[in-house]
């Protein structure tokens, strides 16, 4: 009798312990949630897939790639006015749909403040660092060393010559093309970093369809870059 | 507790021992460039370095090493062949240089275009003219080779075979080359001595040469131009093609001297076979600064060949890794 007893608080202090866990994690989730950053590309309001045909009036265009690095996330917790950042390094690739969500440190007291696109110098001689950043992920200029830090690649007639490839791979860390580009945010609620790519391809000229090294022209692509991302929440 | 802290000691001074004896070198050389507490070196890490560094599987069609281009008789450059030579005799745009006391060093190639040498392999690895692989092929590669799994084992405590280990292991065994027993460097030490002739080239040498090729290690570790004229076939423009600034146009980086019996021919190209070549250019019309007699041109040359090290040449550890490689 006492045996049977025994086995049924046993059981019931069982669940009692998974109880508690299950409303302390509840409670605390909802205290400090944890939000995912998303970025996106889209097209004509659309999210954009790889190797897919799009058109803007008579042109088509078809992005083949678009992968670049974010770096020194930024977080502005209003609670005690202090921008705090995270120092890990990622590699978003629209060919690899985990790597567009980032976990972030919004919640109810933090805010997004801004993102580096590209790498900081100290990175790019740092040597051998693994992980995103291994050169394996071709996102790296061996014959002169340095990360690229944005790469886009498309096909299009929007140019009345035979090309229709534009390569873009955009880098540097030196002067004076210092290439990482901070992108300021600083509003609330903001989830989704949108890479426009109206924005942006409405921008191209002919003159150059391929850039594989720092440049000047690089740096002003990178420069519409930074303004061809909309942020929403 | 007590225990555990005295072991954790007594580990400590073994490593930092072990270290020592692997890499070590005289007291008048300056302070390494290298950042060794990202890459701690170790007896097997070096070892598969090596295996790496003999091994022609690195190339698309394991016919070409870094052996090939870097010989150990030669102190790793490439003697006899102006230009280098990759896969399907492709040849390259440079005079292979030799590889010793990099760790000295934070730029890499003769226009300094490599800026950490861990990165530097890629560059052979995957050009076309030179082993002309992809990094995914040489990963593909090297996974399926069990010997390749048991040392990566052996060296990192697990049989991950990725490409930061790949480098790095490159570069431990490339570290590990230390040219530091020449005449020279015993006559430094006290433990040899300079024949007249050798002193008197030494003061030429250090009158004229050493701005640029500063002792102990022969180099300013700088980019300077020594008014070779353009080769007219390359149109190689030395540091200016990466700079891009006028000042730069036909600089190169300062070689260092050690070893250059072994090393033949000279320059970025190649152009000099001998040392008598290269000093005819240095008394020459266009290095003003310098004017040389024959016998001053014949006592320089005396004091150049003290610095080559013949136990840096011959040295067992820094050779073909025949047992392992050929078992
Ligand atoms: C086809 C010939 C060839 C092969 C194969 C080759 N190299 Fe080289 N290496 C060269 C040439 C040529 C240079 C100089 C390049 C330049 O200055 O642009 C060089 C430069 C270097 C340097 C820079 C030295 C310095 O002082 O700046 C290192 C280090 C090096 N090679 C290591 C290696 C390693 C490791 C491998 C194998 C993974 C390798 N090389 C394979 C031809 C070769
Ligand atoms: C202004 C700086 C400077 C001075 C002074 C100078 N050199 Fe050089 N030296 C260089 C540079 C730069 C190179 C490499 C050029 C190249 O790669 O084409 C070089 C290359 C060499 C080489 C070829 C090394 C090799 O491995 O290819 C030799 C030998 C040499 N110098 C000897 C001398 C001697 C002897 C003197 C004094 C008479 C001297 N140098 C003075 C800058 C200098």
């Amino acid at each position: 009798m006492s045996n049977k007893f025994e086995k049924f608080a046993a059981t019931c202090g069982f669940f009692f312990k998974y109880f508690i866990s299950f409303l302390f994690i509840f409670f605390t989730y909802n205290l400090f949630p944890q939000e995912n950053i998303e970025f996106q590309a889209t097209f004509n309001n659309e999210a954009t897939k790889l190797n897919k045909n799009y058109s803007i009036r008579k042109y088509h265009f078809n992005i083949k790639k678009l992968k670049f690095y974010v770096s020194n996330i930024s977080y502005y917790n209003r609670k005690n006015d202090e921008i705090f950042t995270d120092e890990k390094v990622y590699l978003v690739d629209l060919n690899n749909p985990k790597s567009l969500k980032i976990k972030s440190q919004i919640n109810k007291k933090s805010q997004l403040y801004s993102f580096d696109l590209g790498l900081d110098s100290v990175i790019n001689v740092s040597g051998s660092l693994g992980g995103a950043l291994d050169p394996i992920e071709g996102m790296y200029w061996a014959w002169q060393s340095g990360y690229i830090n944005f790469k886009i690649e498309w096909e299009s007639n929007m140019c009345s010559n035979d090309n229709n490839q534009f390569i873009f791979h955009l880098g540097g860390y030196k002067k004076p093309y210092y290439n990482k580009r901070t992108v300021l945010v600083k509003k609330r609620h903001i989830h989704r970093l949108i890479f426009n790519l109206n924005k942006f391809l409405k921008k191209i000229n002919c003159d150059r369809q391929m850039i594989m090294s720092p440049s000047l022209k690089g740096e002003n692509i990178s420069n519409l870059i930074v303004k061809s991302f909309e942020f929403k929440k | 507790m007590k225990v555990f802290l005295k072991l954790a000691l007594f580990y400590g001074i073994i490593n930092v021992f072990i270290e020592e004896s692997l890499f070590n070198y005289p007291e008048y050389f300056p302070k390494t460039k290298y950042d060794f507490s990202k890459n701690n070196l170790s007896k097997t890490k070096i070892e598969l370095g090596r295996m790496l560094f003999y091994d022609p599987i690195l190339s698309i069609d394991s016919t070409i090493s870094c052996e090939s281009c870097h010989s150990p008789y030669n102190a790793f450059s490439h003697t006899d062949h102006r230009l280098s030579h990759g896969i399907n005799d492709k040849i390259g745009k440079r005079n292979a240089p030799p590889l010793f006391n990099l760790a000295w060093k934070s730029s890499f190639m003769r226009d300094g275009a490599v800026n950490h040498l861990d990165m530097q392999s890629l560059v052979p690895i995957t050009d076309s003219l030179e082993m002309g692989n992809s990094l995914d092929n040489l990963l593909y590669k090297l996974k399926k080779n069990q010997k390749y799994i048991t040392m990566f084992y052996e060296a990192f405590g697990d049989s991950t075979i990725n490409l930061d280990r790949v480098l790095k292991s490159i570069s431990q065994f490339e570290l590990t080359l230390i040219s530091k027993n020449s005449k020279y460097d015993r006559f430094r030490l006290g433990e040899d001595h300079f024949s007249d002739q050798e002193i008197r080239g030494y003061e030429l040498f250090k009158k004229n040469c050493s701005n640029c090729h500063k002792e102990p290690m022969f180099t300013n570790y700088k980019f300077e131009n020594n008014f070779l004229d353009i080769n007219q076939v390359l149109l190689d423009s030395g540091r200016f093609s990466i700079t891009k600034n006028s000042d730069d146009f036909m600089s190169f980086e300062v070689p260092s001297l050690r070893n250059l019996s072994y090393t033949y021919p000279y320059m970025h190209d190649g152009r000099f076979s001998n040392l008598f070549e290269v000093l005819k250019h240095y008394s020459g019309p266009k290095f003003n600064s310098v004017s040389l007699t024959e016998k001053e041109t014949i006592d320089i040359i005396s004091f150049l060949l003290t610095l080559n090290d013949k136990e840096f040449i011959l040295n067992p550890e820094n050779k073909f890794p025949v047992n392992k490689l050929l078992k």
